[in-house]
């Protein structure tokens, strides 16, 4: 196997999804969460994760070619037995946007020709999903150069006359094969669209890929038992097909894939990855409906305590790890002589952002004419401020008081001196960075790499840092905000709930921002929203895509991980879009939606009133952007 | 084999050209009836107008029909701007019977994607004939706010520009550049190509388009992994289809190419064509709801020829 990575690095901060990293990036970047060991198994998975949680790095990884790099390069004996004794067996097939764009193109298709069509392609590209995966194996469980490409050859023969008919060519090697088979798909569409424009095929055309017009997987099951038969694979060994990106598939398509989960208890597992709400329908193709824990089981990695740290009730600990690893991956990935050069180590994200005033806890000054004593009598509720009097120089001030509201305090003046030139600071330091990431892998490279082209706008060489922190706070700040805003923004362009899901969001942003800042502080600020199951069909649906896209975030408990929410509960708003509407990026109490909303209207009535009669008011946020 | 060959032409020889089909559209917008008022009726034996059933009393959608039934003497035929079936079946019939090249002329000013598209499928796959197409598209002068906030309903291969969703190297990304920045972003959020190129209409229709076009979409430009921005002529698609030829080769034929065009129609004309070109390139539409805001002619005339000639 050719394990030697290529010479030419490039900045990885640059590359926020594992789709876009070659094998030797992912490899090497990749921090196997609890989620991944646990979708080595042969068991069906349905895994939900937001947009840029890692769904797509978990199911590479568990194809056979990453795993097995993983398992010569790295020290994790778990994938050394998945690969060597021929455990598990991944094949990784993404359902992306491109592929579905061609599925979803023919309205003219009745449902039954759709499903038809869904069925053909999906068996197609499965196949060309199985090839790179064969040669894998050739390549792991054959020695020799000329062993390995004599067994290529006879699985390639074998496969064009299983996979192509009796009367196709027979291709000696498996990339030919491939492109065959990516050739075939192409003629596919355009003879579908020649019936549709012509009206019929022309005089002696035969339709294309007759072999795949077959039940779900047959052409793979038979490429798996041809493979198996030439290396002599372990029989006990689990096939993990990995179905990537599904939320782009519809209803019909999840029912047919259900409907193999439900019948075929062979030794094919599938792993379906979509977005949270978007496993469409537990309904099959044979009456019997897939049932969650029998025929499946759900595997929520937004939940994963490797990521995140929400079971521990210890949000600084784990959460931070996770983001602090994959900072210095990226920086030993994109530059591994960086720290001979510099002849220190490798620089760390806190060297590199140095510490949050806001949130790393310090030994703070709480006399009665300190600073902090007068933040809180200034801006504190006055039963905040007697408990605090009262607490004062006992262990539980800290732990009750200080521990709660400091940040709070802190950010609260800061707004409120906001005025002229002068600049916010208080969304910097490495803990900021990292909580504004929502424990999403994606986010946190997006929020790594902003900081970094700002640092080298500074023209500062990344390891020359002296100083504790490279980048000003501001400017850490500044950065921050503007990600803030651009993924506000962006909701407005979402599919079909956009504006909607804007205003929504808008809304609780604005409530939460008037409490922290217009209100008395108490030690708990509102951070997430309560429904139950009053809640309208529309807003629900606005839910559900919030989650979708990580800017809500349900409170899951340590019992049922992987169960989301159903109409009720509780959900915290993305702390990445704290800058944004000048929140702290802390969990706090929730608020119920239907308080919310009344007080979204009787606020847009006081506006309606002050145009009416008084000076325009500025909008909430334009005057403290500044 | 079908060989295509695309050249820019004057509107004065369209005008002075005869054609045994002609297409239009008549919908809510001003300029609809722009090219067909300026072509005598006589030059052409088999006129069609199609009119779209979406907002079908909006803006100046009843003026445009009276505009076609008194001077062309024809009834707009109800066509979604999702469906294009009835157009395969009127080109069939009007040309079956020819035994020299036919000769079609398509007003896509204010048309459906689907429905040109359509023709040039058409053309591909139902007739051995040399067809020479000539479409026509009158600039806009657009009365609307600093961005179109477009809310995506579906974002779907045009039908005969699917690609091959398979790739051995990277993907890549080619956005057509207009007023809707904030979507563009979004199916760039979805495509997540690990290449990026955008184009935008410069020289376009106006200097304060290209400003606006380029102020509006500055978070894709400036995206990392955007390689380039290239301007090119919106009144020259012989150009575009050249240069955007030149741009994917780099990545032939292994890279996964999808174009995005957001921008203005002969951009989204010179994508199409570029991916019928190459089977390994996909050319997506991204529709939004309606938005039913009126577009004045603003008097320039971009006029194009495509000639497919071989067996389909």
């Amino acid at each position: 196997m050719n394990n030697e990575p290529s010479k030419h690095r490039r900045n990885l901060f640059e590359v926020d999804n594992a789709r876009n990293l070659s094998m030797h990036e992912l490899v090497e970047t990749f921090i196997p969460t609890q989620s991944f060991w646990r979708l080595l198994s042969a068991k069906h998975h349905v895994v939900l994760g937001a947009r840029g949680q890692g769904k797509t790095a978990l199911a590479k990884m568990i194809s056979h070619d990453h795993l097995a790099l993983m398992a010569h390069t790295r020290d994790e004996p778990r994938a050394k037995s998945a690969v060597l004794d021929q455990q598990f067996i991944g094949i990784y097939l993404p359902t992306r946007l491109e592929w579905v764009g061609g599925l979803n193109n023919k309205p003219w298709l009745n449902e039954r020709e759709r499903e038809t069509f869904f069925q053909w392609r999906l068996n197609i590209a499965s196949c060309i999903a199985f090839i790179p995966i064969a040669s894998s194996c050739i390549l792991t469980y054959i020695q020799g150069r000329a062993k390995q490409a004599q067994a290529e050859r006879e699985l390639s023969q074998q496969l064009s006359k299983d996979w192509l008919l009796e009367l196709g060519p027979r291709f000696g090697d498996l990339l030919q094969l491939r492109r065959h088979l990516e050739d075939t798909d192409y003629r596919k569409q355009i003879q579908i669209l020649r019936q549709r424009v012509a009206g019929s095929l022309p005089k002696g055309d035969m339709p294309e890929g007759v072999a795949f017009g077959i039940e779900l997987f047959a052409p793979l099951r038979q490429g798996i038992k041809q493979l198996s038969r030439l290396l002599s694979i372990n029989r006990n060994c689990a096939w993990l097909l990995c179905l990537d990106e599904a939320e782009f598939l519809n209803y019909t398509d999840h029912r047919i894939i259900n409907s193999h989960m439900r019948a075929y208890p062979d030794n094919l597992f599938i792993k379906l990855t979509t977005m949270p709400y978007c496993h469409y329908t537990l309904a099959t193709n044979i009456g019997a409906d897939l049932v969650n824990g029998h025929d499946f089981e759900y595997v929520n990695i937004d939940s994963d305590r490797v990521l995140n740290a929400r079971y521990t009730g210890e949000t600084d600990t784990i959460g931070t790890r996770f983001g602090r690893t994959l900072f210095n991956r990226l920086i030993e990935a994109s530059d591994p002589q960086a720290a001979e050069r510099s002849g220190r180590e490798i620089l760390n994200v806190n060297d590199f952002l140095g510490e949050s005033a806001i949130l790393d806890q310090h030994r703070e000054d709480w006399d009665s004419s300190s600073e902090n004593m007068k933040l809180l009598e200034k801006y504190a509720s006055p039963e905040t401020i007697a408990r605090a009097h009262r607490l004062i120089g006992t262990g539980r001030f800290r732990n009750e008081i200080s521990r709660k509201i400091h940040g709070a305090l802190l950010l609260r003046k800061q707004v409120d001196e906001l005025k002229g030139n002068r600049a916010l600071s208080a969304y910097s330091g490495a803990r900021m960075a990292i909580r504004c990431a929502d424990d999403n892998p994606r986010l946190l490279i997006r929020i790594f790499n902003a900081l970094l082209m700002l640092r080298s706008r500074e023209q500062k060489k990344i390891m020359r840092v002296r100083r504790p922190s490279a980048i000003s706070p501001e400017g850490q700040t500044l950065a921050l905000r503007t990600l803030s805003a651009s993924i506000f923004n962006q909701i407005r362009s979402f599919q079909d709930v956009g504006p909607e899901l804007q205003d929504f969001i808008h809304m609780l942003g604005e409530y939460m921002h008037t409490n922290l800042h217009e209100k008395p502080l108490t030690t708990d600020q509102v951070t997430s929203v309560t429904i139950d199951d009053s809640i309208s069909e529309r807003e629900w649906k606005l839910i559900t895509v919030a989650v979708g896209h990580g800017l809500l975030h349900p409170n899951v408990g340590p019992g049922n991980p992987d169960e989301m929410p159903w109409k009720e509960g509780t959900f915290h708003l993305a702390y990445a879009l704290a800058p944004h509407f000048l929140l702290l990026p802390r969990r706090g109490k929730a608020a119920n939606l239907s308080t919310i909303k009344r007080f979204y209207v009787k606020r847009d009535e006081k506006k309606i009133l002050s145009k009416k009669f008084g000076p325009e008011q500025l909008s909430l946020f334009d005057e403290k952007s500044k | 084999m079908k060989y295509f060959q695309v050249l820019d032409i004057d509107f004065d020889s369209v005008r002075n050209n005869h054609y045994d089909v002609s297409l239009f559209a008549s919908g809510y917008e001003s300029r609809c009836i722009h090219v067909p008022g300026l072509i005598a009726p006589n030059v052409i034996a088999n006129p069609f107008v199609f009119g779209f059933t979406e907002e079908a009393h909006s803006g100046k959608r009843e003026q445009n029909n009276e505009f076609y039934i008194e001077k062309w003497r024809l009834e707009p035929i109800p066509l979604s701007g999702d469906d294009e079936r009835p157009i395969y079946a009127h080109l069939q019939e009007k040309t079956q019977s020819l035994t020299r090249p036919v000769r079609i002329l398509i007003d896509y000013s204010s048309m459906s994607r689907l429905w040109y598209a359509a023709v040039l499928n058409w053309a591909r796959f139902a007739t051995d004939k040399e067809v020479i197409m000539d479409f026509i598209y009158s600039m806009g002068r657009y009365e609307e706010e600093e961005e179109n906030s477009m809310v995506i309903r579906e974002m779907v291969s045009i039908p005969g520009c699917e690609g091959r969703a398979y790739r051995l190297r990277e993907s890549v990304a080619v956005f057509g550049l207009g007023f809707n920045g904030l979507a563009a972003l979004c199916v760039l959020d979805r495509l997540e190509a690990d290449t990026v190129y955008a184009f935008l209409a410069s020289p376009g229709s106006s200097e304060e388009y290209v400003a606006k076009t380029r102020r509006i979409n500055k978070d894709l430009i400036n995206n990392p992994k955007t390689k380039a921005v290239l301007p090119l002529p919106l009144a020259s698609i012989e150009t575009c289809y050249r240069n955007l030829a030149e741009t994917i080769a780099l990545h032939r034929p292994d890279g996964e190419i999808t174009f995005v065009p957001m921008g203005p129609k002969p951009h989204i004309l010179a994508s199409i064509l570029v991916a019928m070109r190459f089977p390994e390139v996909a050319c997506l539409r991204v529709s939004g709801a309606p938005n039913p805001a009126d577009v004045m002619p603003a008097g320039g005339i971009v006029a194009t020829r495509v000639i497919l000639t071989g067996e389909s």
